[in-house]
């Protein structure tokens, strides 16, 4: 039998924020936080197989003082497994839905009333619908302190501060449009899907869907010390489960809106990870370990979704690109039909030279480019045929500090006299920031780093001659609530470009 | 051990120059004849040193070749050492300028091979002043250095060393700032790798015979440490 999980905005009950599938989703949400967290079917259970830090659960009232844990060598089995920063990124949550809605599906069927369907399947968020005015916000029932009962709603939860995400963070255009599912190389991107890494808590640079909508929406809901803004208590929200629900669907659309978009066939990822299977279990606790290649299809795990149409309808990054540089002035390069065989190589461009304290207001840092780098990056420009010109990647290396929920803005421009304001690049989150800046902790305190795609903004800069500085300005603007007492610095600011085959 | 395997894997595919060093620095150790390798100077030295004075331990390392033991040591280092050092090898080559790199690596080289020169003396120190303080015993000592590698595995000092083992460091690009973080990045990659091993590095140091057996097992031990990353 093939479940399909269905929009979560698209099948509320008239003039009701509820569904029939939310309804279920909250009795049972309500039966298994009554559980015990020895219990592997238990709400918290399932929650820490994705991030446990016992100071941070007893402070949100989620774990009582001398509470009985599983014994130590079940923990190290089962929890804080979650794959963050790394390839294994969409299989290893995919594995854990799995589970879970496995669990929630009996958990319905034990209660034993009326109606209750056995075909029950995870809904999703697709807060990136723009046909939908709806999508943005946080799905209603969520934000109800009751059921229609009158009885108190599981799906609530006080440490949830955002209700709606914002438009820009859910944008798909330059996630999608990647054909790459995972990067080796340093300084740009590692496709949609992550770098290749081995089984990983504690990673660094990430993949786009990673970045964006994953960690923006994490943010943007959770909201400065909820529970969603930090990956060791995001779970614990069931507001959670829908968000990765969609961020699944994200890769069944991208896997299918092209017929040349592969997951990797490398075996140390279809066979991987090397030391360990993804740990997780089915409704009855028995084990259901598992790697990425078991997970490739979701028919075969006995799921679809109700729609996984391209909302890019077709368009290719190479192609978006070109035509917009076309657009603003600049020559009109060639489409091409097959992707090169070649991988495309890259180098530092450019650097600051200092860290970077962020806070409340906006900062600025200058980077200086190399001289031969950035002739060679003039040079593309210059290629004949249908050679696509360099791209250029914004690096933010090792940021460290304690709000997670910090969200900035990206502006890049050229310190040349006369040149244009700094454009905006992109946005990033800081979504897991305390665990890696804790350096007792698994990351050893080497922080977070972030790639942001620049090449529109050099474009531009191109067409302007701007690019005839050596000096650039990158400025840093807080688009959420951050103090200058959180501690946020960016180790290194560097530039890559990357020349494409 | 799948772990391991993994590892060697990726070091074949990433950085294949960081195998190649480490196959040759073993090829060497295993030409060396052994009483004037670092290990088996440890070994044989002090049975000289236990007829002729026995705290004058320092005179070991002048008892062979000098030439041949610092070689060797120097081979040991990076025998057992190369294979684990592809993240921050990775790092210092591609963050650093592409006319940059050949000098940033051998900055990084020399400042990560000198703390564990001075480890290495540290731990045959250790390993002579055991010996002599043992030398009735000799058996007993590599079970009391293998003892001592597992204990240490699972102590949070460790774990933490590992933890730090992973961490990369931002580089300066342009002038002297660049050459000093090259080195600073060789100096803490070495300090956090010498707290991290130098468990497994005592264990062929206290070995009767067999050094270069015990020094690939123990090389085994450490990628399959590497593997398993701290959580």
């Amino acid at each position: 039998m093939t479940i399909t999980r269905q929009d979560v905005w698209k099948h509320l009950q008239r003039g009701s924020p509820w569904s029939d599938s939310l309804l279920w989703y909250a009795r049972a949400v309500g039966e298994m936080q009554k559980r015990p967290i020895t219990d592997k079917t238990s709400w918290r259970y399932l929650a820490a197989m994705h991030g446990f830090e016992p100071s941070l659960w007893r402070a949100q009232g989620y774990l009582q003082p001398n509470e009985k844990l599983p014994p130590q060598a079940e923990q190290d089995r089962y929890w804080q497994q979650c794959q963050h920063q790394s390839w294994y990124f969409l299989p290893w949550h995919r594995a854990y839905l799995r589970s879970f809605e496995e669990i929630v599906r009996a958990t319905i069927a034990a209660l034993e009333e009326p109606g209750a369907p056995r075909d029950w399947a995870l809904p999703y968020w697709n807060y990136s619908d723009r046909n939908d005015p709806n999508a943005l916000k946080l799905p209603a029932a969520f934000a109800q302190k009751s059921l229609p009962d009158g009885s108190p709603n599981p799906l609530f939860v006080k440490a949830r501060f955002g209700a709606s995400v914002a438009a820009a963070d859910v944008d798909l255009t330059h996630r999608l449009a990647e054909d790459r599912f995972t990067g080796t190389t340093v300084g740009v991107l590692h496709g949609i899907g992550g770098p290749r890494t081995p089984f990983s808590h504690s990673g660094e640079a990430e993949g786009l869907i990673e970045a964006a909508p994953h960690d923006l929406v994490h943010v943007d809901v959770g909201g400065r010390g909820g529970l969603m803004s930090d990956p060791r208590t995001a779970a614990l929200d069931p507001v959670f489960w829908v968000h990765h629900s969609n961020i699944d669907r994200l890769w069944v659309v991208w896997r299918h809106r092209k017929a040349d978009n592969h997951d990797p066939t490398d075996s140390a990822w279809l066979k991987g990870p090397a030391n360990r299977r993804f740990a997780t279990f089915d409704a009855q606790g028995k084990d259901l370990p598992s790697t990425p290649g078991d997970v490739l299809d979701v028919r075969k795990l006995g799921y679809d979704y109700e729609d996984i149409s391209d909302p890019l309808k077709g368009a290719v990054r190479r192609k978006l690109r070109l035509d917009e540089f076309a657009a603003a002035g600049g020559a009109r390069i060639a489409a091409r039909g097959q992707p090169m065989a070649e991988k495309p190589t890259a180098e530092l461009l450019g650097a600051g030279d200092r860290s970077v304290r962020l806070g409340h207001a906006r900062v600025s840092a200058e980077v200086k480019l190399a001289a031969a780098p950035r002739s060679r990056l003039s040079e593309s420009f210059a290629q004949p045929g249908d050679q696509e010109p360099d791209r250029v990647f914004l690096n933010l290396e090792n940021i460290r500090g304690s709000n997670g929920a910090a969200k900035f803005d990206v502006f890049l421009g050229s310190k040349k006299p006369g040149a244009a304001a700094p454009r905006l690049v992109g946005t990033f989150s800081l979504f897991g920031l305390e665990a890696a800046s804790d350096q007792k902790g698994a990351h050893g305190g080497k922080g977070l780093s972030k790639v942001l795609e620049v090449t529109q903004v050099v474009d531009a800069m191109h067409l302007g001659h701007e690019l005839d500085s050596n000096l650039l300005e990158v400025q840093i603007v807080p688009r959420s609530d951050v103090r200058d007492d959180d501690g946020i610095t960016i180790g290194h600011v560097s530039l890559y470009r990357q020349r494409q085959p | 051990m799948r772990g391991a395997l993994a590892e060697l894997h990726e070091l074949v595919r990433a950085t294949p120059a960081l195998l190649i060093i480490s196959l040759f620095s073993w090829a060497l150790l295993a030409g060396l004849d052994e009483r004037f390798t670092i290990a088996g100077v440890c070994a044989s030295g002090t049975r000289q040193l236990e007829m002729a004075a026995r705290w004058a331990f320092l005179s070991t390392y002048t008892l062979g070749s000098p030439g041949r033991i610092i070689l060797s040591g120097f081979a040991m280092i990076l025998a057992m050492m190369a294979p684990l050092l592809r993240a921050p090898v990775s790092h210092i080559w591609h963050r650093s300028l592409a006319q940059r790199r050949t000098r940033a690596m051998l900055l990084f080289s020399l400042a990560y091979a000198m703390p564990w020169f001075l480890a290495l003396f540290c731990l045959v120190t250790l390993a002579v002043i055991l010996r002599v303080t043992l030398s009735s015993h000799s058996e007993f000592l590599l079970a009391a250095a293998g003892l001592l590698a597992l204990l240490w595995q699972i102590t949070p000092w460790k774990r933490r060393c590992l933890a730090r083992c992973h961490v990369t460091r931002p580089l300066r690009a342009f002038g002297t700032a660049a050459e000093v973080d090259s080195l600073r990045s060789g100096l803490v990659a070495s300090v956090w790798c010498i707290g991290t091993c130098w468990a497994f590095m005592l264990v062929p140091l206290a070995a009767n015979r067999a050094h270069v057996l015990w020094m690939a097992a123990m090389s085994v031990a450490g990628l399959i440490d590497r593997s398993h990353r701290p959580r």
